[in-house]
């Protein structure tokens, strides 16, 4: 018996034996293909004679898009343009592989506006990321996607020309075409499509880079289309398209002459024109934009600032800016500060319409600690301005941004839509 | 027969291929160079100044130092934090003490209550600077956050390796984590050299010592005495009998951090004072 166990494992150890033979999947131990793609990716990124371009959106749920041109060198720096700043700056650059190859911009340049706590929301900045992965490459090696590390931003790399280098200074004056056109009001731009009875109102937000589109539904209801946008040399892109009778609006071009944005989509025929009426009715907009407590000014409108401009000689110093106090029921009051801090203004005794979009305020008495009443009214400005606040037309309400708590909105006369003012809380 | 096949075996002799280690040496910028010639060689600290995520909160959003920040910043970091202590206190003093790794962020470090941190040390040996691209020589209010943050965290180095006395923490017991709901004038009142010196004994000490050393002698006897007690307040007399124990419990502190350096570290902290705003000055006049 012990002589068979003893044949038995003498068996079991000659035929036990090493097997150094693997089945590898890949040619390259891991490390060496990391290394590889790493490289791979340095390469093409310094590929590109004129660098890459890429219109940027950091946070594409609630903000705009932002055009950036890099141009990656051996040395390990980058030169960084973009549509905001006119300055190119210079900063580092990192590829690694931590996870998988990534690309760092690891020194601040004009990309880090993305990521600074001092942009946008304080401590919470814009959203965007300073490393992304590389995702894929396209097959003719220009354009490369990635993803954003911590945020999941996406930037799409493509390669740029040397144009692209002046053409993203030109970017701002698209926008400023946007914002407002010359000799234009800015309210009810109204977007039309031929062959379609579909209307929507532009607003566009400058802070966020965002247009509404605001336009009544098939059942009758007012609807927002909140999108982000990026600027082109030509006028800018929505972030997804708009549809309209199946028809995707993407793109949109300037024309110089007629002042105007036109639809550039191929096959479709459209344009943003001026027009006196609204498309929709923003039922309860007034409500939903007073009752919150409105306590800053946005921006007044050039042609109301003419109108009470004479109120520079009142006192010492120069118009300043609109202090809207708005809880309803509560405390009203539109205040008038000048830049040496004295101010004059009117209680708000009532609203009509405060259920629409509508709006009529009825004086409620004037206020002011720095002025008498008999020379503000004296004063062409203050007359004007008087005239204005308490126009018996009234103003309409017309949201700039809508959003379930706070936003911003214009006040426009209704009298004369040159004179508004806009407002965020 | 056995034994062949026991000690038989099969040969491991296989070439592994070159090391996956990459012990090159990596390209070094000019900022590299520098860094490597007054920070490395000498004291054996590494700066990350190129944002790397492993280093920093990930909750936080922060962002890079600006490269053209790095270098003017580190040179006043010498000027006004190493080099006064390799005077006054050694070579081998800071050799010793100085955290290993100093880490910068371009950007400030918010909390979510809108509170700023300027700076963390973690455990003596990683000091990470927030703030980078705001610093500016020629302004002191700025001069003053990112230094008297650097002392501030050197002081914990020191007491963590060196305990100060224990009586320290008994002259003014009510330290508080709602620290941030007083002001510099409650705090003085009340025998804390600022708000945040109330948050615990440690933060106490430290904070001692990054006022005295971000001011000359004269400006900390003013600090000290400058709580502000309002003459309107229908408490003033018992308000100023307040202030003045306020004064005597920081004097008493002061005198106890002074000792500390002295017997502790060799190092007569006046006269660190004096040299640290002297060269402050002169930093801001370049």
């Amino acid at each position: 018996m012990k002589k068979l166990l003893y044949i038995l494992t003498g068996f079991a150890l000659l035929f036990s034996s090493c097997d150094n033979e693997e089945d590898r999947i890949f040619d390259l131990d891991a490390d060496t293909r990391i290394g590889e793609a790493v490289n791979g990716y340095q390469d093409l990124l310094l590929s590109a004679e004129n660098g890459w371009i890429t219109n940027y959106y950091p946070n594409a749920e609630i903000l705009g898009g932002f055009t950036f041109l890099f141009d990656f060198n051996e040395d390990g720096t980058v030169k960084v343009a973009w549509d905001i700043n006119e300055t190119v700056e210079t900063s580092l650059y990192k590829l690694s592989s931590i996870e998988r190859p990534q690309l760092a911009f690891d020194t601040y340049s004009n990309f880090s506006k993305m990521t600074d706590p001092e942009i946008g929301e304080q401590g919470v900045g814009m959203g965007g990321d300073y490393e992304l992965y590389f995702e894929r490459v396209s097959e003719n090696q220009d354009t490369i996607y990635l993803e954003g590390k911590t945020n999941e931003s996406t930037m799409v790399l493509v390669r740029a020309t040397q144009a692209d280098w002046t053409n993203i200074n030109k970017l701002k004056d698209m926008e400023a075409k946007l914002i407002k056109e010359e000799g234009i009001h800015p309210f009810y731009r109204n977007l039309v499509v031929e062959g379609s009875d579909q209307k929507f109102m532009l607003s566009y937000f400058e802070d966020m880079r965002r247009l509404n589109f605001s336009f009544t539904n098939d059942q009758g209801k007012y609807e927002v289309i909140n999108m982000g946008v990026h600027f082109t040399p030509v006028g800018f892109d929505l972030h997804e398209p708009l549809v309209i009778d199946g028809k995707k609006v993407t793109s949109f071009a300037y024309d110089a002459e007629n002042k105007k944005f036109l639809v550039s989509n191929e096959g479709i025929d459209g344009e943003v024109v001026f027009e006196a009426e609204a498309p929709c009715k923003f039922k309860g907009a007034a409500k939903m934009y007073y009752d919150m407590g409105w306590d800053s000014y946005e921006y007044l409108s050039p042609k109301l600032l003419e109108k009470i401009s004479a109120l520079n000689d009142l006192g010492e110093g120069e118009i300043n800016y609109f202090y809207v106090s708005a809880y309803y029921d509560f405390w009203n009051d539109v205040t008038l500060y000048f830049d040496d801090w004295t101010s004059v203004g009117f209680d708000i005794a009532k609203f009509e319409k405060f259920d629409e979009d509508q709006l009529i305020m009825h004086d409620g008495g004037f206020d002011s600690w720095d002025y008498e009443e008999a020379d503000f009214m004296a004063n062409e400005g203050g007359k004007a301005l008087y005239d204005i606040l308490f126009d018996a037309n009234g103003w309409t309400v017309v949201p700039l941004v809508v959003k379930e708590y706070g936003g911003t909105c214009a006040i426009v006369s209704n009298s004369d839509p040159e004179i508004f003012f806009s407002m965020q809380n | 027969m056995l034994g062949v096949f026991l000690f038989g075996s099969c040969s491991n002799d296989e070439d592994l291929g070159e090391s996956l280690i990459d012990t090159s040496t990596p390209e070094l910028n000019e900022t590299d160079q520098w860094i490597r010639e007054n920070f490395t060689i000498p004291y054996n600290i590494e700066v990350k100044y190129r944002f790397d995520d492993a280093e920093v909160d990930n909750g936080k959003v922060l962002t890079p130092a600006k490269l053209e920040k790095v270098r003017p910043f580190l040179e006043a970091m010498k000027t006004v934090w190493i080099d006064p202590y390799a005077e006054y206190g050694g070579e081998d003093f800071v050799k010793m003490m100085v955290p290993k790794l100093l880490v910068l962020v371009g950007s400030h470090n918010y909390n979510k209550n809108g509170s700023i941190i300027l700076g963390q040390a973690e455990n003596g040996r990683k000091v990470t600077i927030f703030d980078i691209n705001y610093f500016d020589p020629a302004n002191k209010t700025i001069m003053d956050r990112i230094f008297s943050t650097m002392q501030h965290e050197f002081g914990h180095i020191l007491h963590q390796n060196v305990m100060y006395p224990l009586e320290y923490e008994k002259i003014t017991p009510g330290y508080t984590t709602a620290w941030m709901n007083y002001g510099k004038s409650d705090a003085l009142v009340m025998g804390f050299i600022t708000a945040y010196s109330m948050n615990n004994p440690n933060d106490d000490f430290v904070e001692m010592i990054a006022k005295m050393l971000t001011k000359s002698r004269e400006e900390w006897n003013k600090y000290v005495e400058s709580a502000y007690v309002s003459s309107w307040d229908p408490d003033y007399e018992l308000l100023l009998k307040q202030k003045e124990e306020g004064i005597a419990k920081i004097r008493q502190k002061e005198e106890m951090v002074v000792n500390y350096f002295l017997q502790v570290w060799n190092i007569d902290l006046y006269e660190l004072q004096a040299h640290i705003h002297e060269v402050t000055v002169n930093l801001a006049n370049k």
